[in-house]
């Protein structure tokens, strides 16, 4: 483990700089033919390799980007299924000692409305997004020692698990000493999140000016910090926008190689935040933007490196891009979120209080809608998490093919839940058409009569029944 | 004249079992298992695709021929084979599981202690629970004692070919229980199957001794055969081993 503060050491790095930047000097264009006969054989086991990605990167051609796409959206497909899952963010507080210069909970943000969520107030907020029909909460917080630190938090998670029906609780927080974060993954935590925001060390240094975060390396060995004290799922991701994109997705591809070698899973999920403007920060447009086009390509490449992750676009993104993302290889979305703690329950918007700008704000109903009227499944289970199929189980049986078949009646259960549950009848109606609709998808699979049974319990009104 | 196999009230011909993992392919799976004239073939409910627009290791195995074994195996804790012997009854596999939780990951020992609290609970759930068990005779008989339905020793570590490393203690084992013994893991070739039976075993079940054999299909029918005269020489009654030669034709008592 890197002490804090400690000089970078580039070797007991999962991803090296400098090796990204010879990937990406060194990385020439796809031909088109030579991009089609490789795109062809992509799979959940055959996986674009790092240098490929680069390749692919450095590629102009439309065609090609056409036919990655298609590509990428088979691959999540041959994982996940028709599946989309939803999850909403739950914002414990926005006390921060750190400085980043791109984020509304910054220190030096004086303007700021400072808000830490009291259990008793983060189970309330918890208990209004499952009224809504969440059963999976991404808990998020700042970094404020002796305020928001893993005790806080795991008191939050038991408080969270004990006083609502929530399934399963995901934690982004801080990098922590391994003992840290062995008491957040006591108290039931499932996957836990860190975004390196920038794999470049210089940007990284400027993004980063004060407080703990400012240590490079010891943000970028937290997960296997994490590994060790007993998680077997983690969240990585960049913030798109602060350095060149194609050295940022690069660098997130290999720190998920680094966990496949190093603990034999790749990582659960890749998060895909951009860079967003937020109240009373001190950078208001992104260094180095990323367009919707280069998001899209972002989108693509990971899903084809790492096909077996959950790739996750949130409500900073506007609602057509994140609709396009479906398409093309995402496969988790938040819904109706608040970014400022408390915002749930308030109601009424405080950009004082909130991390960033949201673009999409539509409401769980209007995503289920929208994703039902894609042609796909929402999803609100939770089953993985629950069934010990985690870690490296996870990233071997989706790579093999055998997690779709468990994507499909869980899916179907949630969603039939879900209509039972729903107030407005149009809404119920549409949801049971699909799972309906799903339930001939599920014949022939020998699953399916014990599905037949489960769904029509959850149809009478029992909850929580899943393979 | 032998007694067939008989296994949660349920009777087999063949006293081998097979497993279904690590062949070259799913053509030279189904030949091995013909050539084995098992009837009990086990599958490891992890690797089977529960998805019916994929290819899947159940559209190999013809269900008219075999019983299906759901195995719990790459199960570290008691949940997980607990959970997986439901998910296994429930995609219509078998009521009747094999049941194993690994201790660790190195040896795949089993971890004895999580086996027999799992097997309470499957049994109690209605399941037929053979146990992939030590070769240690006062857990056999604990799990006898918890309702399972035979008891399966390992030879030696899963996948090492190493054979029979304590036939004293499968001995025990058979003389301690009641229900019948099966020898599970660690046969290497045909006459480390054929040992377990002359010992008087019940059957011998395996995987990687035909799977990983250079020939799957030819190893198949030696174990089988193996399996054959052990069990025929156990029923025989084998002579006593003595340090000095006894004359194949004795003079003693003769005319002259």
């Amino acid at each position: 483990m890197l002490p804090q503060n400690k000089p970078l050491n580039g070797d007991l790095l999962p991803v090296t700089p400098e090796e990204i930047s010879r990937l990406l000097e060194e990385a020439a264009p796809f031909r088109r033919r030579e991009a089609f006969s490789l795109l062809g054989t992509l799979s959940p086991r055959r996986r674009l390799t790092l240098p490929e990605a680069a390749r692919l990167l450095a590629t102009e051609d439309p065609m090609v980007w056409e036919t990655a796409a298609a590509m990428a959206r088979a691959v999540r497909e041959e994982v996940f299924g028709r599946r989309i899952v939803l999850f909403a963010p739950l914002y414990l507080s926005n006390e921060c000692i750190n400085n980043c210069v791109y984020c509304g909970f910054r220190m030096d943000n004086r303007k700021a409305g400072r808000i830490t969520l009291s259990p008793e107030q983060a189970v309330r907020e918890a208990l209004f997004l499952e009224k809504r029909g969440f059963h999976r909460l991404l808990l998020v917080s700042g970094e404020y020692p002796g305020k928001t630190d893993a005790g806080y938090i795991a008191d939050i998670v038991r408080a969270i698990y004990r006083g609502t029906g929530m399934r399963i609780l995901h934690v982004n927080a801080a990098p922590m000493p391994e003992e840290e974060l062995r008491l957040l993954k006591e108290a039931g935590t499932g996957v836990y999140q860190v975004f390196q925001e920038t794999y470049h060390p210089e940007t990284y240094r400027a993004m980063h000016p004060s407080g703990p975060k400012a240590d490079f390396a010891w943000r970028l060995t937290c997960m296997d910090r994490a590994m060790r004290a007993g998680f077997r799922d983690v969240g990585i991701g960049a913030l798109l926008g602060l350095y060149d994109y194609r050295y940022e997705v690069l660098s997130v591809i290999r720190h998920a190689e680094s966990l496949l070698e190093a603990h034999g899973t790749f990582p659960h999920t890749i998060s895909a935040p951009r860079f967003k403007s937020a109240f009373g920060s001190s950078l208001s447009t992104a260094p180095r933007p990323v367009s919707d086009r280069e998001f899209e390509k972002i989108v693509i490449v990971y899903r084809l490196s790492v096909p077996t992750a959950g790739i996750v676009v949130t409500t900073r993104e506007s609602a057509s891009l994140r609709e396009r993302v479906l398409d093309i290889g995402a496969s988790q979305i938040s819904a109706g979120s608040k970014t400022d703690p408390g915002g749930y329950e308030e109601g009424v918007r405080r950009a004082e209080a909130e991390q960033f700008t949201l673009d999409d704000t539509r409401t769980i109903e209007e995503i289920v809608r929208m994703i039902l009227g894609r042609g796909y499944i929402p999803s609100l289970c939770t089953s993985c998490y629950r069934s010990n199929r985690t870690g490296e189980t996870f990233t071997e049986m989706a790579a093999d093919g055998h997690i779709r078949g468990f994507c499909l009646p869980n899916a179907l259960l949630t969603l039939a839940e879900y209509a039972v549950a729903a107030e407005d009848p149009d809404l119920r109606d549409k949801c049971l058409a699909a799972v309906e609709e799903g339930k001939k998808e599920m014949e022939g699979s020998p699953l399916n009569e014990a599905f037949g049974h489960k769904l029509a319990r959850v149809i009478a009104g029992e909850k929580d029944l899943f393979f | 004249m032998d007694t067939p196999l008989t296994l949660g009230g349920k009777t087999f011909r063949s006293r081998l079992l097979v497993g279904t993992g690590k062949y070259p392919d799913y053509p030279t799976m189904v030949k091995a298992l013909e050539a084995s004239g098992a009837d009990l073939v086990t599958v490891a409910v992890r690797r089977v695709n529960l998805d019916r627009n994929k290819e899947s290791l159940l559209d190999h195995v013809d269900l008219k021929k075999y019983t299906l074994l759901p195995n719990t195996a790459a199960c570290y804790n008691v949940d997980d084979a607990v959970r997986t012997c439901f998910l296994a009854r429930e995609a219509g596999m078998s009521n009747m599981v094999k049941l194993e939780v690994i201790g660790d990951e190195k040896t795949l020992f089993p971890d004895t202690e999580g086996l027999l609290q799992a097997a309470k609970q499957l049994v109690k759930e209605g399941f037929i629970v053979l146990p992939y068990t030590n070769d240690d005779p006062i857990m056999a008989k604990k799990l006898e004692d918890a309702g399972c339905a035979a008891v399966m020793p390992l030879a030696a570590p899963i996948g090492s070919g190493l054979g029979i490393r304590n036939p004293f203690n499968i001995r025990i084992i058979l003389e301690t229980v009641k229900v019948p013994v099966i020898v599970d893991a660690g046969v290497g070739t045909a006459s480390d199957a054929a040992v377990a039976m002359e010992l008087g075993c019940d059957g011998v079940l395996m995987n990687t001794g035909i799977a990983g054999a250079k020939d799957p299909v030819l190893m198949a029918e030696a174990m089988r055969e193996a399996i054959s005269a052990g069990r025929k020489a156990f029923l025989a009654g084998r002579i006593e081993k003595k340090l000095y030669a006894t004359a194949s034709s004795p003079l003693d008592g003769k005319f002259f």
